[in-house]
């Protein structure tokens, strides 16, 4: 083992040469933070924003503090210190929730029972925040809003979200609330020194003096009936269904990565304008009643809650905290999503309450239990232990060999599985992990390219990675989905906990588990400016040359494209051609580095500006193999074709509703004028779509003859045949809707001309692509793009790293797989974190399960919670788990290959082919469920030879390549 | 990165105003063109949208920049804006004073209004996030530029990117930040150059302090100076085109600051050994230069069908080749009778030359198509149609014409089976695997597709089986105790294991060479890693 210990960590230096913060080893399991966090440093204020009554108050953790029976003392920072008291005992491992009032939040809240707090005077930078939350605007947008601030001294990070309220009918019952807190400030017992009184009144005015409500100029009448909320009503159902339904025919295989990244990047995508995704309106309910009270009332008042950070004064720490939190933000989210659920249910049942004192000692101890248990969740999040080497990634990320990987990992199988033979725990566990954590699924797909390098190393999926680059989307986002086993449908996240008291086992088993679950490996690419000036002949354009390979199937060309590179700024790291800016005195008309400040401009003599292209033979037919995987026209029968194919289809319906919605609006309804009171407000309006420059030249021909000419031979250059191909077929059902189009008719025979072959062929074809890759801008000036060396390097801070926990003290909800020594806190919060999660998926999507799976390495069972039902049995966590036959056979074909000396790396190959029988049962499966209605089990024994255990997890597994499955099964 | 990017700036005369916005389009979607569909409609729809267009630009934009000055305009009017291509991507970075999209305008008006005039940044000048899901999400950074002839020396300006994917946007906010910074330093820092000659020259606050305030007339006295572009601050006059190149690579180092490596599975063994025949042939073709000619079909006796289509009663209609076929395993099973099948499947599986004489070369292409299936495609060597007997390592499925003699030594042989004439072997015990494909073919419930779907199932188990013997018994060399170890393990013995074991060892081979190779180095490898 220590050996073992030693490589690991050799390992883990050897990945993170540029992690900017230092990994601390604890055992073989690290800590993900370098830095430490004080639950202090995490305040929270509840502000309210009300038209009548201005700005107040309704929380904040700073001017709060705890009155402690036992400890007649009473610091001001009592409570600090007991949280630093606790937090110091566990940095071993992780912060464990001992605060007096901590599972409170399930418990009724007992006026004798509860800690007492107290308001001391008011923060003094409370007002500046208010104004930060709020803005100096008042909106009228109903749905809630995000923000971010940086604050620079202290260095502080806020996050807030302001919601509308919604009321109860009663009217009156609104104001309860706020007025005991200013029975609270004012009542002289119950603060100490207590200068808030002026305060609070200095801060009314203050607010009302500063929230002149002025409307949106976007907002005016003229625009409601087109706003987004109308726009979302018919979109929002639409696209809430993350896989086309099986309805539409889209039945037969399609790559489940590929199409969730895709779709991602649509439903995300800017040039379909603002498409709310998935319309779940958060309002701050201030009432439990469902009643839908007056849009006017809701209006009248905002609800903002906020979070800050301090952040750590050192700037290592600080950044590394930084870019923790923007990596991980969708996790924050989500935890702060529940803190506001927990204060909305605090103020209606304080408001309840008659007693004035108490009401607001009920609400203030509900609200400290919620924000203790956020300021644990986020301390455990940051500091909880770690799996320092994921298995499957490593294998992912490394690029040597991989052979002692192998070794190890089939050593801890092995043993494992020999282990729990008898009870078939690991059978059981690894059913339940190959159910639920599907990202498994893709990666044993099989692809239809040969292996380029050795055999055993799979390959990188090159369709994915061409979406990725020309239809960028999140790659955090897409790794989050994986990890949570989130690519089925419906789509249902899913984490795993191993509870164990016997540490070594549960890390054994978390090490083999890492291997099954899987993700993909993200890597940073950090782009430089090549820097180029300095070695270019002064006065003279370089030339580069680049081989592109045609993109058409029966392509026969190669597109050797001749471009120039200007010369461009030397600053490594950043952005082009303003590095010239700072060089550039007033007085001299040219700059010193002439290359350098004027990069990018049309000052070279045109004909070298923009690719032109050679056509030569290709010399490799198996190039042109490889390639048509990327674009075909006409191959039918690949699997991958008709995937696209697919895609093709779905994007189609979905451009096609969007222009239905888009049609049943006044035609350029937001274009339209503003409103006059708008005008008044925000200066002239610029609403008018028509920008100035796009007149003159529609109608006059391009300013400088000798640039477009240029641009004309750029234009030939880019005529790659593969470019129609692929582009061709969605953009021709674009709804055209932008005006550029327009113009390119118009001018093409003018211009343009023939001489632009690419257009001239799309239009033989009939493919036209939307208006705005190809159409109108061909009359903009072309500048080239700043071409930048690109280094790449393991990233550090993504999901694949930090959401695999190691050995933790307690149960955390957040990771993906993690063990703990008891199941104490799992079965007091297991269900409401479920149910959390499908209110608030930190997956930013709707999903429609939560499910948990809970190994008891102790008592070697298996159990699935799930959100959707809970056990009746309180004996019982969730569901046992059966055993897959599929699934006990492999682990008994790899442990006796392994005992019969087969080679390490050979076994892991038998094993992911095995998996891949899996996969193709799924298939089997999907494609006799086509068409049937409800199928017998029995049935499908007898005929297909599918025993009733493997069903879940085949019908699972096939629920990720085709979505009608489920329907038919689960 | 899927967003745009636009410099704003407030105008003393006309409040927030966008100067300049880079916005990023990509190719509609890397898919393939769908052959025959309707190109006539989208093109009526286009030209609906095209009146509408143009009704919308005859009344619009001559009220609209009468509101303007020079510090609220970027390009000027005749400036037709920029554009930037990505080569490799096909994205496409355009620059214009506003979104070319309509639906983008409102959005960008919408952030650069908040930025400068709703938002509060704690000291004015630095990075906010804002948003909501219906205008979209704002990464914005505040700052100030110097101006010696405006309102406290200084104007006020905001770069904000805008997306709708607020996660990304807010993953990508140290990185962004950092970029931008760069960016806003360069500006500040030419503009403050410029503003310190100035100053020089003419020190303004002298020139206030010393001019006669009058309240009527002051308003006018500053709209002359106040609107100061900022190219004149900065004294760059390509500015615009700089921005452009600044936003675009933003935009594209934003969106490909971190790339996914998702790995697919292998490819099959039958993928495998297509590509490598694929291959061969063309290697082939490149060395002869098509001199090859059509060995496999000899056309004759094409009139000679009566019989086969009596025999094949329900037969193919309406093919594109006149005559009978068979459809498909079930197809031939139904016309043999299970019992016939039966033994001719074994036959195939074992790796038994399956010899078919008949007059008809298109019947007998259609039985060997369909029988194909049952094996790997790495077993399979075929001979159509022959006017001779060609031998058995030559060629598992031979077909002839019926006149065409069969050497004795064959036909005599338990190794081969002629279809013509019944050459019963009797078999008691079959392969596991042909006992399951005959359960599927019997089973009248199940789709073509599902049986296809079955038997390829089958066929990967098995294959994989077979792959654990190759390296088992081939590269580790193992003895036979060891080997009848895992064979048991692999589910071979048992009943029909005699059979078990030669389909598997006729299957071997059928594996790739790449796999092959593979296996043999990685063992050569594995001994010197093993020695060191």
């Amino acid at each position: 083992m220590g050996k073992y210990t030693k490589a690991l960590c050799a390992l883990c230096c050897k990945w993170r040469p540029h992690t900017c913060s230092p990994v601390r080893p604890l055992d073989n399991w690290m800590h993900w933070a370098s830095s430490e966090l004080d639950l202090n440093q995490i305040r929270l204020i509840v502000y309210q924003d009300c038209e009548r009554r201005g700005r107040q108050v309704l929380f904040d953790s700073k001017a709060i503090r705890k009155l402690d029976a036992a400890d007649q003392k009473n610091s001001d920072d009592a409570q600090t210190k007991t949280q630093t008291r606790c937090y110091k005992a566990h940095r071993s491992g992780a912060y464990t929730i001992n605060a007096p009032g901590a599972p409170a939040a399930c418990q009724p809240c007992d006026g004798e029972a509860l800690p007492s707090y107290q308001y001391t005077r008011p923060a003094s930078d409370v007002n500046m925040l208010g104004e930060m939350m709020f803005g100096s605007v008042a909106m009228s947008y109903r749905g809630s809003t995000l923000k971010i601030h940086y604050i620079r001294s202290p260095p502080q990070l806020m996050v807030s979200k302001v919601f509308s309220t919604r009321v109860g009918s009663t009217t009156g019952s609104t104001s309860t609330l706020q007025d005991s807190f200013e029975y609270i400030h004012q009542e002289p017992a119950a603060g100490k020194s207590c200068p808030s009184q002026s305060g609070l009144a200095s801060q009314n005015s203050s607010s009302i003096a500063h929230s002149t409500p002025v409307d949106m100029p976007s907002r005016g009448h003229n625009e409601d009936g087109d706003s987004g909320i109308a726009r979302s009503a018919s979109l929002s159902s639409l696209l809430v269904t993350p896989l086309p339904s099986p309805s539409s025919s889209l039945t037969s295989s399609c790559a489940s990565s590929y199409q969730r990244r895709w779709l991602r990047s649509q439903t995300t995508s800017l040039e379909n304008g603002p498409v709310p995704r998935w319309g779940n309106e958060e309002i701050f309910s201030l009432s439990d009643e469902s009643c839908s009270s007056n849009p006017a009332v809701i209006r009248r008042k905002k609800i903002a809650v906020s979070i800050i950070f301090s952040l750590p004064e050192k700037e290592e720490e600080n950044r590394s905290f930084q870019d923790f939190f923007f990596s991980h933000f969708p996790l924050f989210e989500s935890h702060m999503n529940k803190l506001k659920t927990a204060i909305e249910k605090a103020m209606i049942l304080c408001r309840r309450i008659a007693e004035s004192s108490q009401r607001v000692q009920v609400y203030l101890c509900r609200v400290m239990d919620a924000l203790g248990e956020f300021r644990t969740t986020i301390w455990n999040l940051y500091m909880a232990p770690r799996v320092t080497e994921p298995v499957w990634l490593t294998m992912v990320s490394q690029a040597a060999d991989k052979s002692p990987l192998c070794q190890r990992f089939l050593q801890e199988l092995t043993l494992l599985t020999e282990h729990t033979a008898k009870s078939h725990f690991l059978a059981a566990l690894l059913t339940a992990v190959l159910t639920y954590h599907l990202a498994w699924v893709p990666t044993v797909m099989p692809s239809d390219h040969p292996p380029i390098k050795a055999f055993s190393e799979k390959q990188r999926s090159q369709t994915v990675d061409m979406l990725a680059k020309s239809h960028p989307y999140n790659p955090l986002w897409a790794q989050l989905g994986d990890l949570y086993g989130a690519v089925g449908s419906p789509v249902r996240l899913a984490r795993t906990v191993v509870v164990g008291r016997r540490r070594e086992l549960v890390q054994r088993v978390l090490q083999v588990l890492t291997y099954f679950i899987r993700c993909s490996d993200l890597q940073e690419n950090v782009m430089r400016h090549a820097g180029q000036c300095a070695e270019a002949p002064p006065g003279g354009p370089t030339l580069t040359t680049t081989l592109e390979r045609g993109e058409v199937e029966r392509s026969e060309y190669v597109v050797v494209s001749v471009r120039d590179d200007p010369g461009k700024p030397r600053d490594a790291e950043a952005p082009p051609s303003l590095g010239g800016l700072g060089a550039a005195p007033s007085s001299e008309p040219r700059h010193m580095d002439g290359a350098g400040a004027l990069g990018g401009l049309p000052q070279q003599s045109p004909d070298l500006r923009g690719p032109r292209s050679v056509c030569l033979p290709q010399q490799s037919p198996l190039l042109n193999r490889v390639q048509f995987r990327i674009g075909s026209a006409d191959s039918t029968d690949s699997d991958l074709e008709s995937r696209q194919r697919e895609m093709d289809q779905s994007y189609r319906q979905y451009r096609e509703s969007l222009e239905e919605s888009s049609e049943t609006r006044p035609a350029g309804g937001d274009l339209e004028e503003p409103p006059s009171d708008c005008q008044a407000q925000a200066g002239p309006s610029e609403h008018l779509v028509q920008t100035p420059e796009l007149e003159p030249s529609r109608k006059t021909p391009p300013p400088n003859p000798e640039s477009s000419a240029s641009r004309l031979q750029g234009a030939t250059a880019r005529l790659g045949p593969g470019r129609l191909a692929s582009y061709g077929s969605v953009g021709r059902k674009l709804p055209v809707r932008l005006t550029g189009d327009i113009r390119r008719n118009e001018s093409s025979d003018s211009a343009l001309g023939d001489s632009d072959e690419e257009e001239a062929s799309s239009e033989q074809t009939g493919m036209r692509r939307g208006t705005e890759a190809h159409g109108g801008p061909r009359e903009e000036q072309e500048l080239p793009l700043p071409r930048s060396e690109t280094f790449s390097r393991p990233d550090v801070n993504n999901f694949g790293r930090s959401l695999f926990g190691g050995y933790c003290p307690q149960y955390m909800p957040d990771f993906v797989l993690h063990g703990t020594g008891s199941d104490e806190r799992l079965k007091l919060c297991l269900y409401s974190d479920l149910e959390h999660t499908v209110l608030h998926p930190a997956l930013d999507e709707p999903i429609a399960e939560a499910v948990c799976i809970v190994a008891d390495a102790d008592k070697l069972t298996v159990q699935v919670a799930t959100s959707q039902r809970r056990v009746t049995d309180s004996s019982k966590i969730g569901k046992d788990v059966l055993v897959s036959s599929l699934v006990s056979n492999l682990l008994h074909s790899i442990l006796h290959m392994a005992k019969l000396n087969i080679s390490p790396d050979f076994c892991i190959m038998h094993l992911e082919n095995r998996l891949q029988e899996v996969y193709f049962k799924s298939k089997m499966l999907s494609e006799y469920l086509k068409g049937q209605k409800r199928v017998h089990v029995k049935e499908l024994s007898l005929v297909l030879g599918i025993e009733s255990s493997d069903l879940p997890l085949l019908a699972a597994v096939a629920s990720t390549h085709s979505p009608h499955v489920a329907q038919i099964l689960l | 990165m899927n967003a745009l990017v636009a410099l704003c700036h407030f105008c003393e005369l006309h409040g927030p105003r966008t100067l300049f916005c880079t916005e990023a389009l990509h190719p509609p979607s890397p898919s393939p063109p769908q052959p025959g569909l309707s190109i006539a409609g989208d093109r009526d729809r286009e030209a609906d949208r095209e009146g509408e267009g143009l009704t919308m630009r005859a009344n619009g934009s001559a009220s609209q920049r009468a509101d303007m000055c020079e510090g609220c305009r970027s390009l000027p009017a005749s400036h037709p804006g920029f554009v930037s291509v990505d080569n490799e991507t096909g994205i496409r970075f355009l620059s214009h004073q506003h979104p070319r999209q309509p639906q983008l305008f409102s959005v960008v008006r919408q952030a650069c209004v908040r930025s400068l005039s709703c938002e509060v940044c704690p000291g004015r000048e630095g990075p906010i996030f804002f948003g909501d899901e219906q205008h979209g999400f704002v990464f914005s950074h505040t700052f100030f530029i110097k101006d010696s002839l405006a309102r406290g020396f200084q104007r006020w300006y905001s770069i904000v990117i805008v997306a709708m994917d607020r996660i990304y946007l807010i993953n990508s906010w140290p990185f962004l930040l950092r970029h931008l910074k760069l960016t806003i330093q360069g500006l500040q820092n030419t503009a403050l150059k410029v503003f310190d000659s100035e100053q020089c020259v003419c020190p303004q606050r002298a020139v206030r302090m010393n001019s006669v305030f009058s309240p009527a007339v002051f308003p006018h006295q500053r709209s002359g100076n106040a609107a100061r572009s900022l190219p004149s601050l900065t004294q760059h006059p390509d500015l615009w085109a700089s921005l452009h190149s600044s936003f675009s690579w933003l935009l594209k180092a934003c969106g490909s600051r971190l790339t996914e490596k998702l790995l697919e599975g292998a490819p099959t063994e039958d993928t495998l050994v297509l590509i490598e025949r694929q291959t061969e042939q063309e290697e082939e073709m490149i060395g002869w230069e098509g001199a090859e000619g059509g060995c496999s079909l000899p056309q004759r006796n094409q009139s000679d069908n009566e019989l086969g289509r009596d025999f094949l009663c329900d037969g193919g209609k309406g093919e594109e080749l006149p005559g009978p076929k068979f459809k498909s395993l079930r197809h031939l099973r139904q016309v043999l009778g299970a019992v016939e099948f039966r033994q001719l499947a074994w036959h195939v599986l074992m790796g038994n030359q399956v010899i078919w004489r008949g007059p008809d070369p298109s019947l007998i292409q259609s039985a060997f198509s369909v029988l194909k299936a049952l094996l790997p495609v790495g077993c399979v060597r075929s001979v159509p149609y022959s006017p001779q007997y060609e031998e058995a390592y030559r060629c598992n499925f031979l077909g002839l014409s019926p006149d065409v003699p069969i050497p004795a030594h064959v036909s005599s042989s338990e190794f081969a089976v002629l279809v013509d004439v019944v050459n019963a072997e009797p078999n008691a015990q079959c392969p596991t695997l042909l006992n399951k494909v005959e359960v599927a073919l019997s089973n009248e419930n199940l789709s073509v597709e599902v049986v296809s779907h079955c038997l390829l199932c089958l066929k990967e188990e098995w294959m994989n089986k077979v792959k654990v013997l190759f390296k088992f018994s081939k590269v580790d060399g193992r003895g036979r105790e060891d080997t009848q170890k895992v064979l048991a393990l692999l589910g071979a013995t048992g009943p029909g294991e005699d059979d078990n074991v030669r389909l598997l060892k006729f299957w071997i081979t059928g594996l790739s060479k790449t796999y092959k190779s593979h296996l043999m180095t990685a063992v050569r490898g594995g001994e010197r890693t093993l020695s060191q």
